[in-house]
């Protein structure tokens, strides 16, 4: 790497999971799905808007001290179906992969139908399907197709 | 969930439904021999949302098959009103009953509450979403009129929060029916139910008004929000015509 070259303004972890590739801008989003707050005692990097040869643009997480599961990362799919995820032993990759598209999500949306019943104070999960485009509640039946990110619960 | 739930009409098998018409038409042809079918049988009525013809009709048709319902009443005097939330409401109600009645303001209330409860359970209308229950008696109607098969079906008026017309819709994709979907561009059909038409091989033909497009059904199905579909009245709503 020469000197002219952007330098990524995260410092590496020892171990834990990396998730890079992330759509720019999708970073905080990520971290809201994996249910991450910091409440949990993980230190957490993010770097957002770092340059990358594949998609110009991206974000980058990097979450020491936890290896990510698959069942735990295919859900990014639905934001960052770019992303890829990098378990991390004593520094080294130890295990690369890209995130899938799962069949359904459990518990990460919040349906954007305000007359669903998973709305309601109900003691229920949300629930979706995984479409080609999109998902669909599996209580009231609704899809929805863009704007995914901002149906991430809280 | 039990296989014999009712909770939508999307899952709705065309065996299914035949079966269904095929035992109601033999209770229709002799009622007496069908008196005695479910004695001591009790059947669980719960409407957190007005209702005559349907909770009426359930009453009726228990009692007529031997049977007996108990009604959980008006919300007002329930303990709803407490703060109770329709997953305990339903499970204490699964305790005196074989099988609950489920109307609700709710999208996807009767899949919510199917899934806390060991006994059958059929969704009489949930919001703006589904109301299989009435899907059968129109299949029924119009089985008896005109045949399901070979058929053109118009549906008129607000299609977007009309349930009666989203459960029948996508019930009719099981036969050959062709459907033309008539309403302002504010009140057209869910993407929802227009997914399901077209996953099945249905086509979804949509109208503004009741043009060239749209003539020539054989059997209209008036819709007026929010009272139930009515086969065989064509009653065009305003900004239909």
């Amino acid at each position: 790497m020469t000197g002219d070259e952007p330098q990524l303004r995260v410092s590496k972890i020892r171990n834990g999971t990396v998730i890079d590739h992330v759509a720019a801008g999708q970073a905080l989003n990520v971290l809201a799905i994996l249910d991450i707050d910091g409440s949990g005692g993980e230190s957490v990097s993010v770097g957002m808007n770092v340059p990358s040869g594949r998609i110009e643009r991206k974000d980058v997480v990097k979450v020491e001290g936890r290896e990510l599961s698959p069942a735990e990362v295919d859900v990014l799919s639905l934001i960052a179906p770019e992303a890829t995820i990098n378990i991390i032993r004593d520094y080294e990759v130890v295990h690369k992969t890209r995130v899938q598209r799962p069949t359904s999500v459990t518990g990460v949306l919040e349906c954007p139908n305000h007359s669903c019943i998973t709305n309601a104070g109900e003691p229920v999960d949300s629930e979706f399907d995984v479409l080609d485009e999109g998902v669909r509640c599996r209580y009231c039946e609704t899809i929805f197709r863009e704007e995914i990110a901002a149906q991430i619960g809280t | 969930m039990r296989q014999d739930d009712l909770v939508s009409a999307t899952g709705l098998a065309r065996a299914d439904v035949e079966t269904v018409l095929d035992r109601a038409a033999e209770i229709a042809a002799d009622p007496r021999s069908w008196r005695e079918r479910h004695a001591g049988a009790l059947l669980a009525l719960c409407f957190f949302e007005p209702s005559t013809r349907t909770r009426m009709s359930f009453d009726a048709a228990m009692k007529r098959l031997g049977g007996d319902t108990v009604d959980m009443g008006p919300v007002e005097s329930s303990s709803v009103k407490k703060g109770e939330s329709l997953a305990d409401t339903v499970q204490v109600i699964e305790g005196y009953a074989d099988a609950l009645v489920l109307r609700h303001p709710k999208e996807g209330a009767a899949r919510m509450a199917a899934g806390y409860v060991d006994v059958p359970l059929i969704n009489a209308g949930d919001g703006a979403g589904q109301h299989p229950s009435q899907t059968l008696l129109d299949l029924y109607t119009m089985r008896e009129a005109t045949g399901l098969d070979g058929v053109t079906v118009g549906m008129l008026g607000d299609l977007k929060y009309g349930r009666t017309v989203h459960s029948l819709a996508e019930a009719l994709t099981e036969f050959d029916a062709e459907m033309h979907f008539v309403s302002p561009e504010s009140l057209r059909l869910p993407e929802s139910v227009r997914y399901d038409i077209e996953a099945a091989g249905g086509e979804v033909r949509e109208h503004e008004t009741l043009g060239a497009g749209a003539a020539g059904p054989r059997r209209a199905v008036r819709h007026a929000h929010p009272a139930r579909a009515v086969p065989g009245r064509v009653r065009v709503p305003r900004g239909c015509r």
